[in-house]
């Protein structure tokens, strides 16, 4: 097939198209649902009986808001990364920046290591960030991302921020051991599973003909 | 490229975004010759495929260029990814061929070859995955280019190019033996 065969079969297959919204518009989108949805599941699992006090410590806000960085960034970093030409190394920046800020912080906390299984954590971080996670990737898939794998690792790291915030606002222990191979492990692995089962899947489609 | 041709493509990508066939194919043609330009310093063997790649990709990527933004960056980093990813495959192809050769039939002609059913399986056994998955369901399963299309998930006119490539590449390792 020569050049002009394939431009004359693809402008014969042309369809007016819904253009795609900004990254940062289609981040502000999903960061809302998101964000109701582990609003509402923290709610429905039980947000821990001391909250009240501890959001009144400012190093619980200060980590908060670190994992709220990390999710802001990196949803904004996926949704730019799945638009060609777009990716701009700032928002991937913050999220990597803000995540080695707050696994710093929590880490500045470790007082050893005292073995206790934290499954519940794990189911609690699967409940709330299931769906935020597959959403995101629904909508990363409706554009047309380039590094397919990175870019659904950075919308799982967005996902899985919001799961932690919520995980922390129901688990009341805090103590840095558990909060790293509970909250953290469970979210390195899912990211990585992601980033190389991405790598080796079909390559997604463009689903918004209008 | 240009401002001024960054400018004309935005506006014409704009209106192929709203189904103008007319400057769709302005695009197209326009991205063929950029494109070409790219790949051919860098590889020089495999210009067409780069090209061809780039026009499909495009296709499917149409929506998310936004008119309000430069033409170029959208269009050459859709181009300079398929470039590399076919970079990457030529490679790959490279090394699994180096670290396992297959023999020539010395003592067959063209013909005797073509007739062995498992001298073909092997010769389709170096197509890309995508090659001989739409070739096997066109020649074996004898499925339309539409079944094919919708079982694969890519559009009519990337399953043509698969078939096309995959045939072209099939013949070449027929004529030499395999051993490509």
């Amino acid at each position: 097939m020569t050049d002009d065969e394939l431009v004359h079969a693809l402008v014969g297959d042309l369809a007016p198209v819904r253009r795609l919204r900004g990254a940062t518009v289609r981040a502000a989108a999903w960061a809302a649902l998101a964000t109701g949805y582990v609003a509402l599941g923290t709610c429905v699992l039980g947000p821990r009986p001391d909250l009240a006090r501890v959001l009144r410590v400012p190093a619980y806000l200060a980590e908060a808001g670190a994992l709220i960085a990390v999710a802001a960034a990196a949803a904004i970093a996926a949704f730019q990364r799945a638009v060609p030409g777009a990716e701009r190394p700032l928002a991937r920046g913050l999220a990597c920046g803000a995540l080695i800020a707050w696994i710093g912080a929590v880490a500045l906390r470790w007082s050893g290591m005292q073995w206790a299984p934290g499954w519940t954590c794990v189911a609690r971080l699967i409940a709330l960030g299931g769906a935020p996670a597959i959403a995101s990737i629904v909508m990363i898939r409706r554009a047309a991302p380039l590094e397919r794998a990175w870019t659904t690792g950075l919308a799982i790291l967005a996902a899985a921020a919001l799961a932690m915030l919520g995980t922390q606002a129901v688990c009341a222990r805090d103590a840095a051991d558990h909060v790293l191979v509970w909250h953290v492990v469970p979210v390195v692995i899912a990211v990585a599973i992601a980033v190389t089962g991405t790598s080796r899947s079909a390559p997604c489609r463009a689903t918004t003909r209008g | 490229m240009d401002d001024r041709l960054d400018r004309q493509l935005a506006e014409l990508m704009a209106r192929a975004q709203g189904g103008d066939r007319r400057a769709y194919e302005a695009v197209l043609g326009a991205v063929a010759r950029l494109v070409r330009e790219l790949a051919r310093p860098r590889l020089p063997d495999a210009v067409d495929d780069v090209v061809q790649e780039t026009l499909i990709a495009i296709h499917h990527a149409l929506h998310t260029y936004d008119p309000s933004r430069r033409f170029a960056p959208w269009m050459y980093a859709i181009a300079r990814h398929r470039l590399t990813d076919i970079a990457r495959q030529r490679e790959r192809r490279q090394r699994t061929e180096a670290r396992a050769p297959v023999a020539a039939v010395p003592h067959e002609t063209i013909a005797d070859r073509m007739s062995t059913a498992s001298f073909v399986r092997r010769a389709l056994a170096h197509l890309s995955t995508r090659q001989r998955e739409v070739i096997e369901m066109l020649k074996l399963e004898e499925r339309s280019v539409a079944e094919i299309a919708a079982r694969t998930g890519l559009s009519e006119s990337a399953v043509k190019v698969a078939a096309h490539r995959g045939y072209r590449r099939l013949r070449a390792l027929l004529a030499s033996g395999v051993d490509d």
